[in-house]
């Protein structure tokens, strides 16, 4: 088969996708699929679908997840490979709640520890599923191929930074840009505040960088003001607001004073039109009764840096439609998973948090008849050793991670869920899973809701074309 | 010289932007820059022999009290020669008069004349006059050296009848003064104040008045020299000494111990000691060897997290391998990259040792992830590809080596049983001070397995099975320290960290052979990198204004080097900062992992950096919020000082020296200071501009207000990008 001919399959495989009528909450799916055929006969890239409303929301989850724990084999013969493997690490049945369907093989069943009933119900209602060992891959890949090492294995696995930028971008550290941030290069004309395409509730991340979006990044408590700017006079002054308004951006002629004026100059448009903004979206506050968690402790949301974050989200997109936005990116994160150590003290409050976090963000989403506009969806360095060290588990590669929302097709286990024991075809060693779903394709399924199109898809995801699933069906 | 050749034109020039200004609106000149106005081109009617000395203007702010609807009338000398006259009929706001004159030298000798005083049933004609300025310098006309000679006609000239400078002339008179001049003798120290201030904002927390003096008069050479003959300090141990020391209640387990001690010692002791090198090296060597009070695990151990941070400041200036067995049997790392009771592998329940530090040892501490030239560019094959310093089964082998470790407890009290559970105990009858102690290994708990370490390359190693712990980390350690990556890999990321985000090639060379030999044949002594980077050309020379060099302050070095220059402490020892350090993304000691605070590899995603693919570390922390939050803080700063107790900061900065500067040698001379102590002589015509601009629009005309001046000119510096960015 020659180039040309494959690259014209892979265009038609994408016009599939998107000029099937799948896209039921579009408000005009069928005009923008033709205008996708057009555009794909003539070879150009395809206008994304913009109608109505959508904001992808990344959960990262710092320092590399061991998922092994989050979803448990709970039959039989399969919780004994899994407790064989994991040691002092692994649940006990009875702490595990089973769920009703997983779409897995017969006579397999699965379950969640009890810190995570919060996610657990979102699954059973639905609107929240689980994708099996999906981790960062160029290609798909056997385990003989990755022993035998080569271009075809990812650059610098089990490296923290390098395999974080990896799930974020697809590149190790040092990463132009994210696949979140290049999605948003596609949608952000699309928004009447293109500026705010790109939204980052928890620091700078790879992830939100396009090649032409920028990240802009809001405080767990909102924008940020310069008091000093609306004080009429300051320090015997009439002119002191006037005059930092000079300092501040007066750009140099280096670099770095050239990007710090620029940021200033991002921030003061930004801050005057969120802070409105934000003080109209109706979201509750976060609950300030304490919650007590399976394990005996509590924690309480107000004082919890994930739901804090998850909260602006919530007032951003909730804000989103009224300031004239269509298509929305943003991160929040929550680190501590990096259970080198005391795993099995640590990992019930990891749990408790994120469950807990996500249940109230999914709520409140419903509450204000937004859940189908958003797609929740987690990240995470890599997975994690099925070996213990005695106290916790190390560095790995394929993990299990949820995606949740209105337009997720839950109560589902996606991909094919490995047998959790030691010396599988799936095992490159000490229980370091060999991912059988790529993030590639994990991201195209969310850019494909988003509403970009095949070829579009091939620019946010330069490795697409190695995978065979394009759409992996988790999402309406 | 004919004076009649150049009055009339301008005293127009003077009405004719008089009503310019009017027509924008009220006469409010104070709300045009300074500028709009110094280059104003007026009509040029001089003849070709003032050519010769550029043609100037002097802009009085000036405003007037009315009698029967008639202002005072203002008359400008230079040297007795009429320059112009003008009527003065704004009242309320300040409003600027240009004179246009051929030239204004130092030692001219200048007059501002009131002339039509008159007073009579409670109405009183005044002139007030703000300041003088010639574009550049400014003076205040209640500085120092400026009088007021009372009386008409010749009378105001007579040296009779004399007050000291006012803004106020309340009667008909004379505001007298002498033009300063170009460089006098504090003018000619200023080139080298310059560069002292800026290899002390390299190379301490920042420029205080006396260390910018010593200095400057010193050398470099000797300078460094003498800070590094400065003895280390135990500060934080004996900080968190001091609290144990008040009781059990203060110590881990009591209701009034606190892990922020940690924090509160580095506020009271980093910008005050005397020995800045070493604690400013060791800040940054934290960056590298980050071990962070964010991991809960070392909440109950205080004293083990302060005795890694001494050990830093102990090490700075010593050999990079004794550094290296220090940090890594320090308990404090133990903890928090959990080799502190790593296991042995165990076959038979599929237990592995812990891979955490053994990774990070590689990947963080020593010889990063792909194999490096000595300037720091990396080694490609013969496929141009980069080769990785490491496989994962050297992380594997690497972990067994440091198995077996736990607390040091004195011989005999650690036992196989207590292995997995054990720690030190800490009330005051049962101290031991294990947690100041070094790791130590229990034989059956360290795995005898053959390690192979670097495998087909020319510094593989095997170490033998059935070596002891200490043995393995002897050899682990002397193979990583003899890496041929160490050079560049740390010394690069020293540069970044002091001096320049992104250095030549050539300069992490220069750094890469001291670290390889410090010139008597010893490698990795820490004292010789330090010294060389810092004398560097390439750190000495005053970047070019358009380069890339130099890098973005990280908020915490900022903050202390405001500390430090205006001598700023707690008033009650609290430190309680926090609520406005928090949006700036830096917390010392709580870096969010072993990361660090930011990444030395970050590109900012922006024009600015990317397509040069130019590292620029600390903006990976710097986002809307953060430029937001710095510019609050500033203006704290400047107007006073950080945190809030009884209606009045808590750490309050003095700003007495500046206020001396300012009543002694005026506004170019606070200007000169500030920028010699917040800038390090770099700060640019523009900024200099603004503040002065900043300084005189200070309304209350005296010196009652120059606390006002110093807070304005100070806040703004602070807010300045030119302050964040170090050049």
């Amino acid at each position: 088969m020659n180039a040309s001919r494959r690259h014209f399959l892979r265009q038609s495989c994408g016009l599939a996708a998107t000029a099937a009528p799948l896209l039921p909450g579009f408000d005009t799916p069928l005009a923008m699929g033709l205008a996708g055929i057009g555009a794909l006969a003539a070879g150009q890239a395809v206008a994304a679908d913009t109608s109505g409303y959508r904001a992808l929301v990344c959960l990262y989850l710092a320092g590399g997840n061991d998922a092994h724990n989050w979803i448990v084999p709970t039959d039989s013969a399969s919780h004994l490979d899994y407790t064989r493997a994991r040691g002092p690490l692994a649940w006990p049945a009875q702490q595990l709640q089973t769920l009703s369907s997983t779409g897995q093989a017969a006579g397999r069943s699965f379950g969640m520890p009890l810190e995570l009933a919060p996610m657990r119900k979102w699954y059973e209602a639905g609107k929240l599923a689980v994708l099996s060992n999906v981790g960062a891959l160029v290609r798909p890949l056997t385990k003989a191929e990755y022993t035998a090492g080569g271009a075809a294995v990812p650059p610098k696995l089990y490296s923290h930074n390098d395999q974080q930028s990896f799930w974020q971008s697809l590149a190790p550290e040092g990463a132009a840009s994210g696949w979140g941030g290049r999605m948003g290069d596609l949608l952000q004309s699309a928004n009447a505040q293109p500026l705010l395409t790109s939204v980052s509730a928890s620091g700078n991340a790879i992830f939100l960088t396009g090649r032409s979006v920028q990240q802009y990044q809001l405080g767990e408590s909102g924008p940020i003001r310069i008091d000093a700017l609306g004080k009429d006079r300051m320090m015997g002054s009439a002119q002191t607001s006037a005059l930092l308004r000079r300092v501040l951006l007066a750009g140099g002629s280096d670099p770095f004073q050239a990007d710090y004026v620029r940021l200033t100059q991002r921030s003061l448009d930004t801050t005057a039109l969120l802070g409105t903004a934000l003080a109209n979206a109706a979201v509750p506050a976060l609950p300030t009764t304490p919650i007590t968690l399976a394990s005996g402790s509590s924690l309480r949301l107000d004082q919890e840096g994930l739901a804090k974050q998850l909260r602006i989200v919530a007032q951003m997109i909730a804000a989103g439609p009224g300031l004239g936005m269509r298509r929305q990116v943003f991160m929040v994160s929550a680190g501590g998973f990096d259970t080198h150590a005391n795993q099995r003290r640590d990992q019930p409050l990891l749990m408790a948090r994120v469950a807990s976090s996500v249940d109230w963000f999914l709520t409140a989403l419903q509450g204000a008849g937004l859940l189908d506009r958003m797609t929740l969806f987690t990240a995470s360095d890599f997975g994690r050793t099925l070996t213990s060290n005695g106290q916790g588990s190390d560095h790995g590669w394929g993990s299990h991670h949820f995606i949740a929302g209105g337009a997720v097709k839950g109560c589902a286990i996606y991909g094919n869920f490995p047998v959790t024991a030691l010396g599988t075809s799936t095992d490159v060693d000490n229980g370091r899973l060999l991912p059988t779903t790529s993030v590639t394709e994990y991201a195209a399924t969310l850019g494909r809701w988003m509403g970009l199109g095949r070829s579009e898809l091939d620019t946010v995801l330069p490795n697409l074309g190695n995978f065979a699933a394009p759409d992996l069906g988790f999402l309406a | 010289m004919k004076p009649s050749s150049f009055l009339r034109p301008h005293a127009a020039s003077a009405v004719l932007l008089l009503a310019l200004l009017a027509g924008c609106g009220g006469g409010n000149a104070g709300a045009v820059h300074a500028d709009a106005l110094a280059p104003t081109p007026s009509v040029n009617t001089l003849a070709t022999a003032q050519a010769a000395a550029a043609p100037g203007v002097l802009t009085v702010r000036a405003k007037g009290s009315l009698y029967a609807g008639v202002g005072p009338v203002m008359v400008v000398r230079v040297n007795q020669q009429v320059v112009g006259s003008v009527e003065v009929k704004n009242t309320a706001d300040w409003a600027d008069y240009p004179f246009s004159l051929p030239a204004l030298r130092g030692g001219d000798q200048v007059d501002v004349v009131f002339t039509n005083d008159i007073a009579a049933n409670g109405v009183d004609r005044n002139l007030h006059i703000a300041s003088l300025s010639d574009g550049t310098t400014v003076l205040l006309p209640f500085t120092t050296g400026i009088i007021i000679d009372r009386g008409s006609g010749t009378a105001a000239f007579d040296g009779l009848d004399l007050l000291p400078g006012s803004s106020t002339l309340a009667s008909n008179g004379a505001l007298r003064l002498t033009w300063p001049s170009g460089p006098d003798s504090a003018a000619s120290a200023l080139p080298r104040r310059k560069e002292a201030a800026r290899l002390l904002l390299q190379a301490s927390f920042g420029p205080t008045p006396a260390t910018v003096d010593a200095l400057a008069a010193s050398t470099d050479a000797s300078w460094i020299a003498a800070q590094m003959a400065l003895p280390a300090t135990s500060d934080f141990v004996n900080a968190v000494q001091a609290r144990y020391n008040l009781g059990d209640a203060y110590r881990p387990g009591g209701d009034q111990y606190d892990p922020s001690e940690m924090a509160r010692a580095f506020w009271r002791t980093a910008p005050a000691a005397p020995d800045q090198l070493r604690k400013r090296t060791a800040f940054a060597l934290h960056h590298i060897f980050m071990v962070s009070q964010v991991d809960a695990n070392l909440w109950f151990h205080s004293r083990a997290y302060a005795h890694y941070l001494d050990l830093l400041d102990r090490h700075a200036f010593g050999n990079f391998r004794t550094l290296l067995e220090e940090m890594a049997l320090s308990p404090a790392m133990g903890i928090y990259l959990s080799h502190l009771r790593n296991r042995k592998e165990d076959p038979s329940s599929n237990r592995m040792p812990d891979e955490n530090f053994a990774r990070e040892l590689m990947q963080l501490f020593t010889i990063g992830l792909q194999e490096l030239n000595p300037d720091g560019s990396p080694k490609l094959d013969s496929a141009g590809q980069p080769i990785e310093t490491y496989r994962n089964a050297d992380v594997m082998a690497l972990a067994k080596v440091f198995t077996g470790f736990t607390w040091g407890f004195p011989d005999g009290q650690m036992t196989n049983d207590k292995f997995g559970w054990l720690d030190p105990t800490y009330t005051a009858a049962a101290d031991q001070r294990v947690d100041l102690q070094r790791m130590k290994p229990l034989a059956d708990q360290h795995s005898t397995a053959e390690k192979k370490l670097f495998t087909g390359k020319p510094w593989a190693v095997t170490l033998p099975a059935g070596s002891s712990a200490q043995a393995d980390v002897k050899a682990a350690l002397d193979t990583l320290f003899q890496h041929p990556n160490v050079g560049p890999f740390i010394g690069r990321q020293l540069i970044q960290q002091l001096v320049t985000s992104q250095p030549s090639a050539a300069y992490v060379g220069r750094v890469t052979a001291v670290f390889d030999n410090n010139g008597a044949g010893v490698r990795g002594d820490l004292g010789a990198v330090v010294r060389a980077i810092l004398l560097d050309a390439e750190a000495r020379t005053v970047p070019d204004p358009t380069s890339a060099d130099g890098k973005l302050r990280e908020p915490v070095l900022g903050l202390l080097h405001w500390m430090r220059t205006f001598g700023a402490s707690s008033i009650n020892g609290r430190y309680r900062m926090g609520w406005q350090l928090d949006p700036l993304g830096e917390t010392p000691f709580r870096a969010p992992s072993v990361f660090g605070y930011f990444r030395p590899g970050h590109v900012p995603p922006t024009a600015a950096f990317a397509p040069r693919r130019a590292t620029a570390p600390e903006f990976q922390i710097l986002d809307e919020n953060s430029v937001a939050a710095w510019a609050n803080l500033a203006e704290a700063m400047g107007a006073g000082g950080l945190g809030w107790v009884d209606n009045t900061p808590e750490v309050p900065g003095d700003y007495s020296h500046l206020l001396r500067v300012l009543t002694n040698a005026g506004v170019r001379g606070l200007l000169d200071e500030i920028d010699v102590l917040l800038l390090g002589g770099r700060m640019s015509a523009g900024l200099r501009r603004t503040l002065t601009d900043a300084v005189v629009s200070v309304e209350e005309a005296s010196t009652r207000s120059h606390l006002d001046r110093v807070r304005l000119a100070v806040f703004l510096t602070l807010a300045s990008p030119e302050f964040r960015i170090q050049r």
